[in-house]
């Protein structure tokens, strides 16, 4: 180095205050913060790079056609199904993807693609568990297979567009930009590619499919943690190569999860044979039926239970339509009928609105970490429905009885459409 | 075709153009550009978008080595001779170009928000091409001197007015009363402090690590391969950063050339190995360029292309004058200072991110003249240099400036 004015102590100090300089200067700098949908991005030097050709290349209106013609390409991939109210994307010939329904979905469910074509699709996978639902379809003339990429195969910035199809059968978009991948948990789908972008998610979008601009399939739009998330390749592949076991079955079907009890849990819902009800899930046959957490069945049209495997008649592919079971609540027997298969009932009142239930039960506004309702999942924000049966709708009474209890209760908790139980152990 | 050929074919035709254009006395740097907008996708499309974007980082590097090579003009003893009236020019011709403009943009009606913007905008000189015009005709003297301290000291200029104009446009948006103050002149006044500050800084940081390692290697393949890597790692960083990779590689080359015995012969070094690089940024440069875009220039792209135009012209000259510059200077920098390219896209990409209610005004403006200003700038630098006679190769007894070298 030079000599003069180059004293290492003086240059230590200016590399000092250089470093200074941007470490403090970074942590001030505004961040852009992904999980703030109204944050404006600000771009990956790769998209300004890549919207500057755009921009020379095209003028304002050349890239709305460009976006178009994209659209039109992605056309005969997006359909609409009739009962669920939302979109689907063809993944292959033989398999459409959409969100997790709002409620139950019926099987089969009809498909409207681009034009007139209309498609039979069966559910093979779905569940309110899960963020997304596999639907079979019947399609004679097979399309070609959709090409389709991970997250890691494009970079940050990249832009994209969100493709589904409106109530009239016309096709809708949003533009936005890939801002990075993450590994969530999503429900049952864990741990699930999520992909986080600038695309404003909205319900209308629900099954949406999400493509570069290339054309190639990203993700489909599904359900993740009470709102929308876009899914990535590699979760939807994960979730189609899903084996289906018992649980996920009646999950799927009835929504409903059932199991074997343990000693405590015999003692406080007075039992000693069956299985118990843990979990329900409401706009599903097990709900509409009247099971509900804590609830034991005993027998399924008079066959006696012993293990959760004495169910797989509930879910076998020629499963009757309607089944009888015995369920007892607290030591008091009923009979129940659980339908196979939902009734169709019209979505709205004769007078055009469908007008919510009051909710019932009582808000849990705080959870103690180490509470037995932490331990059975319970979260600030969750309704706090029954204890030992009993409903309560005013917090002093429920407070009053869990100071009253003695041993053992059994606590029903209900978070958006999940209805749960456990036994809340009193200390 | 896949990026290889493409490469390879850029290389190749870039030589060719160069080589004709030099023919009607053209500067090289035309030819690669032309080139480049005959390959690229608005002509025959050989190049194609993908092979563009595949091929963006060779421009990252010879951007970086361009500026670094004119970081050098910030050398202690050059700035001590001729620092303040560099300045000086810079700041004559930045106002009245940015001035000319703003004033006929709100003429014509518009908002001063897009005045202010295209106003700081019309101050970008496009540092690469006027550097190569000044290498390839081997200008030495007082204008090439001059015109390379210009066009480091004006992009910075021109990244401080615009950063400015954002600024005021911002505090006018986010202006919630006196109470949130403080709030709003933070948000608004920031990123000009981190682009200049922090982008210097980190420049320093990589400059002193450059200046330090070089003592240690010998080799001049070991030397390019320590300069290679550190202007990567300058640009990647600022770029992580957030800062601006402009003034961070202008700051590696004002670093080193002050810290370092070996600068001279690194710089040296440096434009004997770089023109495949700079080929191959300038025929990118090309094929990014849509020619068809100047169709759509309209009044305020004419405002933008004269008002610019006039303002470097007789802001250089009477800068030059008062500052009692050389006569050639006077007469002749501000046709070298006509090239814009690169900054002026790059803001105003970041116009569609921030402003986008302006973009679509704004899009076409900027495009167009770009484009008719990337094409003639290196011709009317290169007449400059020959016509104030500092040309290695000086000009033919005919006394044309089309003279063949």
């Amino acid at each position: 180095m030079k000599r003069s004015s180059r004293d290492p102590r003086y240059l230590a100090v200016l590399a000092l205050a250089a470093a200074a300089i941007l470490l403090v200067g970074n942590r001030l700098r505004p961040v852009r913060n992904v999980e703030d949908g109204a944050a404006q991005p600000v771009a990956a030097e790769s998209t300004l790079s890549q919207l500057t050709r755009l921009t020379q290349r095209r003028s304002i209106e050349d890239r709305v056609e460009f976006v178009r013609q994209l659209v039109a390409n992605r056309n005969p991939y997006i359909y609409r199904l009739s009962s669920a109210g939302q979109s689907a994307v063809l993944w292959n010939a033989a398999t459409l993807i959409t969100a997790r329904p709002n409620g139950y979905m019926p099987s089969p469910e009809s498909a409207t693609g681009p034009g007139t074509t209309l498609l039979e699709a069966s559910v093979t996978t779905a569940g309110p568990q899960l963020p997304l639902a596999i639907l079979a379809t019947s399609l004679e003339r097979p399309p070609l297979r959709i090409e389709r990429v991970a997250a890691g195969g494009f970079p940050d910035g990249s832009w994209m567009l969100a493709l589904w199809r409106s109530t009239d059968g016309s096709l809708a978009w949003s533009e936005g930009q890939y801002l990075q991948s993450r590994r969530t948990n999503c429900g049952d789908l864990m741990p699930a590619q999520t992909l986080a972008s600038t695309i404003e998610l909205s319900p209308k979008m629900a099954g949406a499919g999400v493509f570069s601009l290339d054309g190639v399939l990203i993700g489909v739009v599904g359900r993740c943690d009470g709102g929308l998330a876009i899914l990535g390749v590699q979760a939807i592949e994960l979730l189609s190569g899903r084996t289906n076991d018992l649980d996920d079955r009646l999950l799927e079907r009835y929504g409903m999860r059932v199991g074997i009890a343990d000693d405590d849990e015999h003692a406080a819902l007075r039992f000693q044979q069956g299985l118990l009800v843990r979990e329900v899930w409401k706009g599903y046959q097990a709900y509409a039926s009247g099971l509900r957490p804590g609830d034991v069945i005993l027998s399924v049209d008079r066959a006696g239970l012993t293990s959760p495997d004495d169910l797989q008649r509930l879910v076998l592919p020629v499963a009757q339509e309607i089944f009888e079971l015995q369920v007892a609540s607290l030591g008091r027997r009923r009979t129940v009928s659980l339908r196979a298969r939902p009734e169709v009932k019209p979505h709205f009142a004769s007078a055009g609105v469908l007008l919510a239930e009051k909710e019932p039960g009582v808000l849990i506004s705080k959870v103690a970490g180490e509470s037995s309702f932490a331990a059975m999942g319970a979260e600030e924000g969750d309704r706090l429905l029954s204890l030992d049966g009993r409903a309560f709708d005013d917090p002093g009474a429920a407070g009053s009885y869990l100071e009253r209890a003695r041993g053992s209760v059994w606590a029903t908790v209900c978070r958006d459409e999940r209805v749960w139980g456990a036994l809340i152990s009193h200390e | 075709m896949n990026e290889i050929i493409s490469l390879g074919v850029i290389l190749l035709l870039a030589l060719l153009a160069g080589h004709l254009v030099q023919i009607l006395g053209l500067p090289e740097v035309t030819g690669y550009i032309l080139a480049g907008v005959v390959l690229g996708p608005s002509v025959l499309g050989w190049v194609s978008i993908e092979n563009l974007q595949a091929l963006g980082v060779f421009s990252e590097v010879a951007l970086g080595l361009i500026l670094f090579s004119i970081g050098s003009v910030f050398e202690y003893r050059l700035l001590v001779r001729s620092g303040t009236r560099i300045l000086w020019l810079t700041l004559a011709e930045s106002t009245l170009a940015g001035g000319l403009v703003a004033v006929g943009i709100l003429l014509l009606g518009q908002p001063w928000q897009i005045a202010f913007l295209l106003g700081a905008i019309a101050i970008a000189t496009a540092p690469a091409s006027t550097l190569m015009v000044i290498r390839e005709c081997g200008g030495r003297g007082p204008l090439s001197d001059t015109l390379t301290g210009i066009i480091a000291m004006n992009n910075i200029c021109c990244i401080i007015a615009f950063s400015l104009a954002a600024s005021a446009i911002d505090l006018s948006a986010n202006w919630a009363g006196i109470g949130n103050l403080l709030p709003a002149l933070f948000q608004a006044i920031f990123p000009l402090f981190w682009q200049l500050l922090g982008s210097v800084a980190l420049g320093f940081l990589v400059g002193l690590m450059l200046a330090a390692w070089s003592t240690q290697v010998v080799e001049t393949g070991e030397m390019l391969i320590l300069l290679a890597g550190s202007i990567l790692l300058c640009v990647g960083l600022a770029r992580w950063f957030g800062l601006s990779t402009l003034v961070a590689s202008l700051a590696v080359g004002a670093t080193m050339v002050n810290l370092s015995e070996r600068s001279r012969k690194l710089f040296d070094t440096l434009g004997g190995t770089d023109p495949p690089f700079y080929a191959i940024f300038f025929v990118i440069v090309g094929a990014d360029l849509d020619v068809s875009s100047i169709k759509d220039i309209g009044s305020l792209g004419l405002v933008y292309l004269v008002g610019r135009s006039v303002g470097k012209f007789l802001g250089a000259r009477l800068g030059a004058k008062l500052l009692n510059l050389d006569a050639n200077v006077q007469k002749y920098l501000g046709y070298a200072l006509m090239a814009q390219a690169g900054l002026a896209i790059g803001l105003m990409l970041s116009i569609e991110q921030r402003y986008p209610d302006y973009y679509p005004v704004m899009h076409a403006v900027i495009l167009s003249s770009v484009t008719i200003c990337e094409m003639f700038g290196p011709v009317s630098a290169r007449f400059a240099i020959i016509r104030a006679g500092e040309s290695k190769s000086r000009v033919a007894d005919t006394g044309s400036i089309w003279a063949l070298e």
